[in-house]
């Protein structure tokens, strides 16, 4: 899932080129089809590695694991990072307020949050998937366990050894 | 997936769980740990994985415990900025041996045959391929009437008599100029130089190798190469040793100079009394230009009044014991001319560490450090036997605050950056 990604955009752009604006189709679990141009599907290294495997790129693609709603999330961010340029300063900054906003937007659906990062870990979007873990490691810096529950609305569920074990490794640490 | 996400966040796949924990600090890598099991589980994993160690400017300090002693090979790796203990296995039998330094990550030590080694306590890999001690110009085998060699004892040249040395105490301190890990495929003339300060009398000769060399190199110097007693290298590219002396003259070699090791004074001799063990600290904070700080740490009987009783009478009953008497330090500028000037304060939020491993020091956030407290001088173990200071068995840090653990009831800790990457060796 490792993919430089100055040298992954440069392969993208090439092939992009190459081929003209090829579409891909792009199915949601629900049946959904979004078309989407080849250089937003190829920041996804699953859907790139199929599609260089000389796959079904006329059928489209599948993706059972990823609902219509995640699935329009993900496409928007690709959309993004795939069919605009980033060579200038301008260009980027405008990126990266691009990602601030749409980070920002996840970080208040923290439901949505963990749809989007399994999309972008099970579609290998490594800038995406970059961007939503270090959204949640952000959420959880500072925060008392009782506050992560409560901002993950995660169900406390450790026994009273489990307990014991973190307080004896807490005055270790 | 809308709506089914009871217990979702408590299901995070264990890649992506990862993922994120290990971009976390320790502290609320212990906190995440307390959220529901599965974190819990996630957590410890993450907090039992080598690389927390390996994250940039994470000093550590290595040392043994006696409740250790039951595996004699573990040592504990106590990270300063984590607060946290490591338990690392070291490579070999190595307790009983000496340490004699740590440089960049890697442990110097001596076994009972006089034979270094180099380990790195991380990744538990060792470098056993440095010269043979009888390489040491003045070293050689201690023969008997007939010739035969009188194993366990060295004798070290030359003197108008013999000095006879146990393997254990032919060696004061070890320093590397990097890390040998990122000695790779360099050909000849590699980067790593391993720096040896070896007993003669007086103490303190320097000799050098490359890794890989089949001898050591000894110092040629002008006015005798003795008294030294702590050893930098040029921040760039290592090529300068600088070497510090117990009479606090500072002198530059060029390890790859021509006319080789030609030697230029830093800094002329300050104080004749020798008793003092000095400090030589790379202090870039301190100025432009590549600072020095110079630390002359006076050491002295730790019981004046019994110390002063049995110089009158020697049938009284005396411990021996020394300990640091003053702590001074100085700023030694190389492009500002030959001289020292006494500082009071390390400028700002600095830590040093100082003592058995390569001398160091660090920004940290407490408050400034003065020597006007000698109580915030922690020195592990301040006595010293005899008259000259053993510096290899100590450890002390000038620190504003209880940074390090007290209570030291093993080894003398030493302070030491982690490596994580292997050395390979290149002539192999």
């Amino acid at each position: 899932m490792a993919t430089g990604s100055g040298a992954a955009a440069a392969a993208a752009d090439a092939e992009e080129k190459e081929s003209g604006s090829r579409m891909i189709t792009l199915t949601s679990n629900e049946g959904k089809a979004f078309v989407v141009t080849e250089a937003s599907a190829r920041q996804s290294a699953t859907i790139r590695s199929m599609v260089d495997d000389g796959g079904c790129v006329d059928k489209g693609f599948p993706l059972p694991n990823v609902d219509s709603k995640t699935l329009a999330r993900v496409i928007q961010y690709c959309d993004e990072h795939g069919n605009k340029e980033a060579h200038t300063v301008d260009e980027r900054a405008a990126l990266a307020k691009f990602d601030k906003d749409f980070i920002a937007e996840l970080d208040a659906d923290k439901a949505f949050l963990y749809d989007v990062t399994m999309a972008a870990n099970y579609l290998h979007i490594q800038g995406l998937f970059a961007l939503t873990t270090q959204c949640i490691a952000d959420t959880i810096k500072g925060k008392t366990p009782e506050e992560i529950r409560t901002a993950f609305g995660i169900e406390y569920d450790l026994t009273a050894q489990d307990e014991e074990e973190i307080k004896e490794e807490d005055t270790h640490a | 997936m809308d709506g089914g996400h009871a217990g979702a966040w408590s299901d995070l796949p264990a890649d992506v769980l990862i993922t994120i924990l290990e971009t976390l600090d320790i502290g609320d890598l212990v906190r995440a740990g307390a959220v529901c099991q599965w974190w819990n589980t996630s957590s410890s994993y993450v907090r039992g994985l080598p690389h927390l160690l390996s994250r940039p400017r994470t000093p550590c300090l290595l040392y043994t415990t006696a409740a250790a002693a039951d595996d004699p090979n573990v040592a504990t790796l106590y990270s300063l900025t984590d607060h946290r203990s490591y338990t690392v296995k070291l490579p070999g039998p190595h307790v009983h041996r000496r340490w004699l330094g740590a440089s960049h990550g890697w442990l110097a030590t001596a076994d009972d045959n006089a034979a270094l080694h180099l380990v790195n306590p991380v990744t538990g890999q060792q470098i056993s391929n440095l010269p043979p001690v009888t390489t040491v110009e003045p070293v050689r085998r201690l023969l008997d009437d007939g010739g035969a060699v009188v194993p366990g004892m060295y004798v070290v040249y030359p003197y108008d008599w013999t000095l006879r040395v146990e393997p254990l105490y032919l060696y004061l301190r070890v320093f590397l100029s990097s890390d040998p890990s990122s000695d790779v495929g360099g050909g000849g003339g590699g980067g790593c130089v391993v720096v040896l300060l070896h007993r003669s009398r007086p103490d303190g000769q320097i000799s050098f190798a490359r890794l890989g060399d089949p001898h050591w190199t000894w110092i040629r110097t002008p006015t005798g190469n003795e008294l030294y007693v702590d050893v930098g290298f040029s921040a760039d590219d290592g090529r300068m040793l600088y070497g510090i002396r117990r009479d606090s003259a500072i002198h530059e070699f060029d390890l790859g100079g021509e006319p080789a090791l030609e030697r230029t004074t830093i800094l002329p001799a300050q104080d004749g009394t020798m008793r003092h063990t000095n400090y030589l600290v790379d202090a870039p904070w301190l100025g432009d230009g590549g600072c020095w700080l110079m630390v002359c740490r006076r050491m002295g009987a730790a019981n004046l009044q019994a110390y002063a009783a049995w110089l009158a009478d020697r049938s009284l009953p005396y411990d021996g014991v020394w300990n640091t008497h003053s702590i001074k330090m100085y700023r030694v500028d190389p492009a500002a001319g030959t001289t020292a000037a006494e500082i009071n304060d390390l400028g700002g939020r600095h830590a040093l560490f100082l003592g058995c491993n390569s001398s160091f020091g660090l920004a940290v956030v407490v408050r400034s450090i003065t020597r006007t407290t000698r109580s915030s001088t922690r020195s592990t173990r301040q006595s010293a036997r005899g008259t000259s200071a053993f510096t290899a068995w100590e450890m002390g840090a000038f620190i504003g605050s209880s940074l390090l653990r007290r209570g030291w009831i093993g080894r003398c800790p030493l302070g030491l950056y982690p490596a994580l990457a292997a050395y390979s060796n290149r002539l192999e």
